[in-house]
């Protein structure tokens, strides 16, 4: 299999993701849940927002781990006056981020191939101009890497 | 407020929104479909993926409308998907693309975006954001408005 080239790997621990499903379909409700966590200084480190179902959006945030308590301290307090219904966390998260140059459907299939040979469960994936990045668990980055790197190649 | 400061705001329209749901396990079967679309030429704008609360696979992509058809079959036959499973569409969408230096690295952008998006009744199908960029889906009826919007609270420096 040949490899594809990559501008680089970026890796970010420490982190912890949140999630809040079963939104209903608009933007007030998300709107105020970031405000809410802007207003109090806490910083996403990623964030990912699409449907759940027919009338249900779900969004996924990741932030770093020291700002759990207060988040889910903000959110639980908000939960009956926003209408928001569930909110779950998950610490002991890390990050990875992919530098790919274009050729996108081919990157994303070495991507899944990757997560899939070293049997590590995808928690969210998210996407910028410049990365293709996945939320795992942090204790299977070093696993990941080497998976990885059987599928892309690194600069230098 | 200080407008937010970007390197560029660009979008691509006819582009179609694909959601499907899957249990985890066909997740397996992804990779094989995808290498089929690049075979194809095939581009894929934009793609996010979240887990729900049962443990299925929720992922969401685009790509342009006229290869909609192609990729909702390699899709429902590779991952051979039930009735239960379900695959949704949207057609017509355009990706708005926010692109800037520090857009990571400051609280409350995401929350000004989709708070002055809200305002002007703008709907966001998807959104993603990390690092140096945030990517939004928006129905292509919108799409005035929401440049409209962003540009009310971003600014792009001259040179």
């Amino acid at each position: 299999m040949r490899k594809i080239k990559i501008a680089g790997l970026r890796q970010v621990t420490n982190l912890s993701q949140v999630e809040v499903a079963s939104l209903p379909m608009g933007l007030p409700q998300m709107a105020q849940i970031l405000t809410l966590l802007a207003e109090n200084g806490i910083n996403l480190e990623f964030l990912v927002t699409h449907a759940q179902a027919e009338e249900a959006i779900v969004l996924v945030f990741g932030i770093q781990r020291k700002h759990i308590a207060a988040t889910l301290g903000l959110l639980r307090g908000r939960r009956g006056k926003f209408g928001w219904e569930e909110v779950r966390s998950r610490d002991g998260v890390g990050m990875i981020s992919l530098f790919p140059h274009g050729s996108r459907a081919a990157v994303i299939g070495n991507f899944f191939s990757a997560f899939k040979d070293a049997g590590i469960n995808l928690l969210t994936i998210s996407f910028s101009l410049s990365a293709i990045s996945a939320l795992i668990e942090e204790n299977l980055i070093p696993d990941a890497l080497n998976a990885l790197s059987e599928y892309f190649e690194l600069p230098g | 407020m200080a407008k937010i400061k970007l390197h560029n705001i660009f979008h691509s329209s006819g582009q179609a929104l694909l959601t499907v749901l899957l249990e985890e396990r066909k997740a397996e079967f992804l990779p094989s479909i995808f290498y089929a679309l690049r075979e194809e030429g095939i581009p894929i704008s934009f793609i996010v993926q979240s887990i729900d609360q049962n443990g299925n696979f929720i992922l969401s992509l685009t790509t342009a409308q006229h290869y909609l058809n192609w990729v909702q079959a390699a899709l429902q036959e590779g991952l051979d998907l039930s009735r239960s499973m379900t695959l949704r569409v949207q057609d017509n969408v355009t990706l708005i693309t926010l692109y800037g230096p520090h857009l990571g690295e400051i609280p409350g952008i995401a929350s000004r975006i989709l708070t002055a998006l809200a305002a002007d009744g703008v709907d966001v199908l998807a959104m993603s954001a990390s690092l140096n960029s945030s990517l939004l889906l928006v129905p292509e009826e919108s799409l005035a408005k929401a440049l409209r919007s962003l540009n009310r609270i971003c600014e792009i420096p001259k040179k």
